[in-house]
């Protein structure tokens, strides 16, 4: 197994390397040029970032000076936190609260928010760097080594940011080795070579897009093509016809549109010999919609989470018809057992899934309360409820807590009415989930008492303080939330309550 | 601009500022859909299903470019050229 520092700095094959795909045409760097400006970056972040082991905030729209400056902190020495480009100033000044980075990394287009909240009296980061240039911009806190609340374990190599139930980000710390293993697994069953064309359409501030892509591409000497992100499904039709990639990842609200949609014609795919999805449920229905209208190319589920590298299940090509809504099986490495009331439950029945193996996170950062209630002895509880048949494939079938799925998204209702409480005019705000065709869930917010916050003055507040997946798209208003004869909001009639209540505007 | 060019532009305005929750009168034409009027992905496709409906097209891949529907002006162009041809 190679660390993830030496992978990047080995340029398996120097020739190959990254094309960024945006508006303005393509422009390409070969992993040899990306490794170079990673070393010269690392060298100025180096010398300023104030101590060793710094945090490194990489707050950048995907690119491949982003891909560069996640290298940069890591040759440095660093441990990188990447932050999708399209993260709200609420997302920032939270993650930025907990996480003290002693340097911030950004595009240029997101020095006005920074400056904002700067002026508005937070702390902010030590340094900064404009992720373009590679130069230190003066406009850093003055970059004095301060004591942190928090010091991350020494193997920390990298941390990603995940919303948790408490509406404060989860600083998710991931070892070398969590992030080399689960890398070596995924191009196991992928067998990703320097023959493949890798298309990368999601944010590089996702653990899946690191590891299973951007990583696995570099690592196997692949060519990789980035782009800015998708303003809509079917633009991934467009852009696997124009750039022929063979390799694909995407998440299942984008392929239950794809497989919906007469817009694009299977031949335009004819490169295409694996295409992934993980992120959430997948109709089975749907798996084998677009499994037929891809013959060529191999079709793969897969189940993970952030906190295990993120991969842990996939379905091999051959048992998609044969497993019907199953996620697979686990990855080489991997072990998977179902804990129901403290026990391993028997085959076929109902519990915790439980995940064992090389992947599973360090904890999470200065939450060792939050850790010790997902690492237990038996390994990483992953808070998901599924059972195992007797070949040892897994299936999910719901969740112990109050999660959700929206496009691709872990949410938890609590975070979106935490958030919603600290608007101005509010009484009290309950989260739901509605079922959804296209996005597997929609948010709705249900708002009770004596508020003044109108519906738009809702939406305009939610804009701004949660990241799109965990924004409500609609609000209803009623006299008071339900609640059990205990006094917990009764989540179960909350649901219903949304549903009837489809029609009705109160303000 | 013509009276049904003028009418185009105010029934797509309409429509945005429906999308984005905001009077059509704060929304001008070089805003930004994502940055000033916060239309994340998921109201994005809304709004391009509203548009279809609305003025009887039909989107195809090729339609699909960002840089065609980043501002509202340049949305009210998209749906000029789509709802002429």
């Amino acid at each position: 197994m190679i660390a993830v520092r030496e992978l990047l700095l080995s340029r398996r094959r120097r020739d190959r390397g990254v094309t960024f795909a945006g508006p303005e045409g393509t422009s390409s760097l070969s992993y040899d040029e990306i490794v170079g400006r990673g070393i010269d970056f690392a060298r100025e972040i180096g010398r300023r970032a104030g101590r060793d082991r710094f945090i490194g905030l990489i707050w950048m729209n995907p690119s491949i000076e982003c891909l560069i400056a996640m290298t940069a902190v890591v040759l440095a020495g660093g441990i990188p936190v990447p932050l999708h480009g399209y993260a709200a100033a609420g997302d920032l000044r939270r993650t930025v609260g907990r996480l003290e980075p002693d340097v911030a990394i950004l595009s240029p287009d997101k020095l006005d928010l920074w400056r904002r909240l700067q002026a508005g009296g937070h702390r902010l980061a030590g340094r900064l760097f404009d992720g373009a240039s590679g130069r230190e911009i003066d406009a850093g806190d003055g970059g004095a080594v301060r004591e942190r609340r928090y010091v991350p374990p020494d193997e920390t190599c990298m941390v990603f940011l995940s919303s948790g139930s408490t509406g404060e980000p989860k600083g998710i710390m991931l070892s070398d080795r969590n992030i080399a293993s689960n890398l070596d697994a995924i191009l196991d069953y992928t067998s990703l070579s320097d023959e493949d064309r890798v298309l990368i359409t999601k944010s590089p501030g996702y653990c899946s897009t690191v590891t299973g892509e951007w990583l696995a591409a570099q690592a196997a000497g692949a060519d990789a093509t980035l782009t800015g992100g998708l303003v809509h499904p079917l633009e991934l039709a467009r852009l696997v016809r124009d750039h022929a990639p063979t390799f694909l990842s995407t998440v299942p609200p984008i392929l239950q549109a794809l497989a919906d949609s007469a817009k694009w014609s299977p031949e335009e795919w004819a490169s295409l010999r694996m295409l992934q999805v993980a992120g959430g449920p997948v109709p089975h229905g749907t798996l084998v919609r677009m499994a037929d209208r891809l013959p060529r190319a191999e079709l793969i589920f897969g189940y993970g989470l952030t906190e295990a590298s993120p991969r842990v299940a996939y379905l091999p090509y051959g048992q998609l018809r044969n497993k019907p809504g199953s996620v697979g099986i686990p990855l080489r490495g991997v072990s998977v057992s179902i804990v129901r009331d403290g026990a391993e439950a028997a085959r076929g029945q109902p519990g915790e899934v439980v995940v064992q193996g090389p992947n599973v996170m360090l904890g999470y950062y200065g939450d060792p309360e939050r850790t010790a209630e997902v690492l237990d002895s038996r390994g990483l509880r992953t808070r998901d409820i599924g059972r195992m048949d007797a070949d040892g494939y897994l299936y999910i079938t719901g969740r112990a807590d109050n999660a959700v799925h929206v496009g691709g998204h872990t949410i938890y209702p609590e975070a979106v009415e935490l958030a919603l409480s600290e608007c101005p005019g509010i009484g009290e705000a309950a989260v739901v989930a509605v079922e959804d065709d296209r996005w597997g869930s929609r948010l709705v917010a249900v708002i009770a008492g004596e508020g003044s916050a109108s519906e738009r003055e809702l939406h305009a507040w939610c804009g701004r303080q949660l990241q799109p997946a965990m924004r409500p798209r609609e609000f209803r208003f009623v006299a008071r939330l339900p609640r059990t004869p205990t006094g917990k909001l009764d989540r179960v009639a909350l649901k219903s309550l949304a549903k009837e209540n489809r029609h009705v505007h109160g303000r | 601009m013509s009276m049904a060019a003028e009418a185009l532009t105010g029934k797509v305005v309409d429509i945005i500022a429906g999308i984005a929750n905001r009077p059509a009168a704060e929304t001008s034409a070089g805003h930004s859909l994502a940055e000033d009027l916060g239309i994340d992905s998921i109201l994005m496709l809304e709004l391009l299903a509203r548009l279809e409906e609305e003025f009887g097209f039909e989107l195809e891949i090729d339609d699909l470019r960002p840089e065609k529907l980043r501002s509202v002006e340049a949305v009210v162009r998209f749906v000029r050229e789509k709802a002429g041809s």
